[in-house]
């Protein structure tokens, strides 16, 4: 990409649509499009449909809570990520949980991949998922075990940030719920992942999980010792309606034995009282209550800037694609999450940053990292070639 | 990723065991286990991948490098290609304690083109194999990775043992239901040629058909290469007699000799089974001696092993074999043996009844025969007492019997109406000669006594046990459709439909041909006579028949002269 390959529309008006992908096709005719859009511009996603399907530009794309531009969240807009040549794209719909048809499904998935792979070594499985998939994190597993080192793994949750079902992953014609949109970047270096949330002294251990469902915390239904402690540390009652907003600072920490954290971060309080996470918690895993962790955001942002530059070349001067956490943003406060877009922007001197505000992260701490779903992280990479 | 937790470190470690302790724990079969293990190695250390050699061989000392097959691998695309076979290693890399180590010259065999393995992290499955886990940077930790994992290599050692037992155990329970499984399709096979066969049994009407039949379901259904019959033959020899035979023979059968003799040639299975009349069983013909003279043969057409059932009659004496040939060794279990026992023992059933059949029929047939001539023999009397009626009845019982199939009656039936016609003048008898063939009118009385023959002829006829109703037949001969024949004046449905059709052949008969008291008046008289009176004298319906056989030229008189004879009118 000779030009920028990231533009900000801040109203998705038929005729500017139209106007940009002209534009960019004039210089790239195999071009093709990743749009991302807020949820509150669901009825959008036609009209980008449209202007695509008439042009015969190929287009995939995903809603998300918000937009990150400009160092700032925004519920209205679109990005519109070019590539420069459409690289291979899928969408999956309806992805199963019962372990019989994952295989299947993961085996069609990954099949589909390593016929695209060719001898390129340096490709990168970026994967869309609609947050509600409860088994993301054994998809990935399957996935791994299938093309393992042969590409790089990244990606986000797309959906509404209520976690209420909508269709969130769309092509040129369709628009699909409970599903992934694969892409196959061809010469790209994959992405980088940070949270750095430390916890407190005091820890709980949880246990007795089923998927994505988290039953009980030391041995005692999850729900009541989540009732004590948001009582304990903010003086209030957790009720359904307000359980998202507590609850993110009450997220789970998966042990790793490389000190490292996984983070999952509850997000609906189901009806017997267990706790939905949005990301699989492995069946029988020990979990930490991270009890109102605290967030490093300087070392957070340092190693994300460190683990750009290890992965093909500084950041600085590069375009970037970012996805946010919901999750953190809402542990750390709309200030403090912008402020880390801000130090980020400063840190990486990055020419552009496109990215979205996402319910769920896919990556590794570095390049060749076992692939992972996480919360409450950045996930950083690069999109397309340095500017000049 | 940043650092995270300040929890001690013992309860980091606890908890990694215990999720790492619930995964080995939770798998029956190797590859799962190793590959989960796996998974959850790297998930929890951040090497990218790892490999898992099962019972590595130890290095000749001084050995750089040793030969071990790769049992799994997870995270190197290039390396899973490779799972199940040998790879060669360094000595050093599969050597030792648990290890973490840099060495990027130790790994290069196992580092791809893009971006070689530099660290690795070697655990000992104590003694069972050793892990690899492999990273092109080691990751960061203040754990001991060397020995945090110790117990659960332990576990995992119990483990592979474990599952390697229950999969030599499933291995023989899938063995063992496999050669279940081979029983129950062999029985079906055999079910299905028993169920088959009793149809057979059933069906057909002939004895060479059974057993044509017999062979055919063998083979056909019961997938067998070949099945045939013989019969013992009384010869000097005691040679046999092929009756049938089905599937792939290739000359086999004529180009051996088969005896029941107590000799080389009667040891087979055939003759042993006809001489002892009892099951004979080849399960091998390789390795049977007896079989020697007819080995080479039966090898040659893909025949591995041979049944031979006796088949015998009601009173248990043998008179043949069914003998089936297989292509498989050992292709009779005890259960299918059983079931094609019963299998012949309902041919043999089926062979009995026919045979029995047949006899009755054949004394049917006799006996039957033998009533026919003593008509023909009364017939014959009555004609040699007026030769001038010779040869009517038997012309009126063919003219009958033509117009009997045109109307669609049973062969039984016809049969009965042609012997009918054939004596229905037998009554005749009993009336003087010289009136029967008295020229010219006849007196009242003379007609009187010669309107007696019907009822003479029916006390002549009435105690014979026919199987049709002869006797009645010739008692209502000259009745007429609308009542006004004789002796009873019976009309329509009343008169037997046999009845009907012979009055309506004899007048045809009578006016066609020649009689001592007048000429015959021909064919067209004698339409005219009865197409006149259909529906009156006649049955429309015989008269109606009888006009399509003689239109359709399907009946031809034979021709019969007596020239110069007076003419007359008395049939």
């Amino acid at each position: 990409m000779s030009s920028t390959a990231l533009h900000y529309l801040p109203e998705i008006e038929e005729r500017a649509l139209r106007e940009l992908l002209e534009s960019w096709r004039a210089e790239f005719p195999q071009m093709g499009v990743l749009a991302l859009l807020p949820e509150a511009e669901m009825e959008a996603v036609a009209r980008v449909q449209g202007v695509c399907s008439r042009l015969d530009v190929p287009l995939a794309g995903a809603l998300f809570p918000a937009l990150v531009e400009g160092n700032a969240f925004r519920v209205r807009g679109a990005w519109l990520l070019r590539f420069d040549v459409m690289p291979y794209m899928a969408l999956y719909p309806d992805l199963p949980e019962g372990p019989e048809q994952v295989e299947a499904a993961v085996d069609a998935i990954a099949g589909d991949v390593a016929s695209h792979l060719g001898a390129e070594r340096e490709l990168t499985l970026f994967m869309l998922f609609d947050a509600m998939v409860p088994n993301i994190a054994t998809l990935l597993d399957e996935l791994y075990l299938r093309l393992a080192n042969r590409v790089h793994y990244m990606g986000a949750n797309a959906g509404s940030e209520a976690f209420k079902p909508m269709p969130c992953l769309f092509d040129t014609t369709r628009m699909i719920e409970h599903g992934m949109l694969a892409l196959l970047l061809p010469s790209h270096p994959g992405a980088v992942l940070e949270h750095c949330y430390t916890a407190p002294a005091q820890t709980l251990t949880a246990t007795s999980t089923a998927g994505n469902r988290i039953l009980q915390i030391d041995w005692r239904p999850a729900f009541e010792v989540y009732r004590e402690m948001a009582r304990a540390h903010y003086g209030v009652e957790i009720s359904r309606d307000n359980f998202y907003q507590y609850a993110v600072h009450f997220p789970f920490g998966i042990v790793r034995a490389n000190g490292a954290t996984l983070v999952r971060i509850p997000v609906v309080l189901e009806e017997d009282g267990s706790l939905f996470c949005v990301g699989e918690v492995p069946p029988n895993s020990l979990l930490t209550l991270l009890n109102a962790p605290a967030v490093d955001s300087e070392r957070t942002v340092d190693m994300l800037v460190q683990g750009l530059s290890a992965l093909s070349a500084a950041p600085a001067g590069q375009e970037l694609l970012l996805f946010y956490c919901a999750g953190r943003r809402l542990h750390l406060g709309l200030e403090a999450a912008e402020s880390e877009l801000r130090l980020f922007a400063a840190r990486s001197q990055a020419a552009q940053i496109a990215g979205a505000l996402s319910l769920g992260e896919i990556g590794g701490a570095t390049q060749w990292d076992y692939p992972l779903f996480h919360n409450a992280t950045l996930v950083a990479s690069p999109w397309g070639k340095r500017l000049p | 990723m940043g650092k995270a937790l300040t929890m001690s470190r013992e309860q980091e470690i606890l908890t990694i065991l215990y999720e790492m302790a619930m995964v080995v724990g939770g798998e029956v079969s190797v590859k799962p286990l190793l590959t989960k293990t796996l998974q959850r190695l790297l998930y929890f250390t951040s090497f990218p991948a790892g490999l898992v050699f099962l019972d590595p061989p130890v290095a000749a000392a001084g050995a750089e490098t040793v030969e071990a097959r790769l049992d799994a691998a997870v995270g190197d695309f290039d390396l899973g290609q490779r799972v199940g076979r040998m790879l060669t290693l360094p000595s050093a890399l599969l050597s030792g304690e648990a290890h973490l180590r840099e060495d990027a010259a130790l790994l290069k065999v196992l580092s791809g083109d893009v971006k070689p393995y530099t660290a690795f992290l070697r655990l000992p499955i104590d003694g069972r194999g050793i892990i690899l886990l492999l990273a092109p940077k080691a990751p960061q930790t203040d754990l001991p990775l060397t020995r945090i994992f110790e117990p659960v290599m332990e576990n995992l050692a119990k483990a592979i043992m474990l599952c390697r037992d229950h999969e030599a155990y499933t291995s023989g329970l899938i063995s063992q239901r496999d050669v279940a499984w081979a029983g129950l399709r062999k029985v079906n096979r055999a079910l299905r040629t028993l169920s088959a066969g009793n149809e057979a049994v059933v069906r057909v009407q002939t004895e060479p058909e059974l057993l044509n039949e017999m062979c055919r379901t063998l083979t056909e259904i019961g997938g067998y290469r070949m099945a045939w019959v013989c019969y013992a033959v009384n010869d000097e020899r005691r040679s046999v007699r092929i009756m049938a035979q089905r599937g792939f023979d290739d000359g086999y059968l004529e180009g051996v000799q088969f005896s029941w003799a107590d000799n080389e040639l009667g040891q087979g299975p055939t003759g042993t089974a006809i001489r002892t009349g009892e099951m004979q069983i080849v399960r091998d013909v390789k390795a049977e001696a007896r079989f020697a003279p007819w080995r080479e043969g039966a090898v040659k057409r893909g025949y591995n092993s041979v049944l031979a059932l006796p088949l015998k009659d009601g009173a248990g004496v043998t008179y043949g074999a069914l003998t089936i040939d297989a292509s498989d060794v050992e292709a009779f279990d005890e259960e299918e043996i059983r079931l094609m026992d019963d299998l012949v023992r309902d041919f043999s059933y089926g062979i009995g009844s026919l045979r029995d059949r047949e006899e009755r029929r054949r004394s049917e047939e006799e006996l039957r025969q033998g009533l026919e001539d003593a008509i023909q023999a009364i017939a014959s009397t009555v004609e040699m007492r007026d030769p001038y009626t010779a040869g009517h009845q038997r012309r009126v019982g063919d003219l009958a019997a033509a117009v009997a199939t045109e109307m669609g009656l049973s062969a039984e039936r016809i049969h009965g109406i042609r012997l009918a016609g054939t004596v229905h003048d037998v009554g005749k008898i009993g009336v003087p000669a010289d009136i029967l063939s008295k020229p010219g009118h006849l007196l009242d009385i003379e007609y009187g006594l010669i309107k007696l023959h019907p009822k003479i002829g029916y006390d002549i006829l009435k105690d014979v046990k026919f199987p049709w109703p002869i006797a009645q037949i010739v008692l209502q001969h000259h009745e007429r459709y609308d009542g006004s024949g004789y002796p009873v004046g019976l009309k329509g449905e009343q008169i037997l439909l046999e009845t009907r059709i012979l009055t309506v052949a004899d007048v045809i008969e009578a006016i066609f041909s020649f009689r001592p008291y007048r000429p015959g008046l021909g064919m067209d008289k004698a339409v005219e006579e009865i197409r006149s009176h259909r529906g009156t004298l006649y049955d429309p319906d015989v008269v109606d028949a009888c006009m399509r056989v003689l239109q359709q030229n399907q009946f031809v008189f034979e021709q019969t002269t007596f020239g110069g004879l007076p003419a007359g009118a008395r049939s």
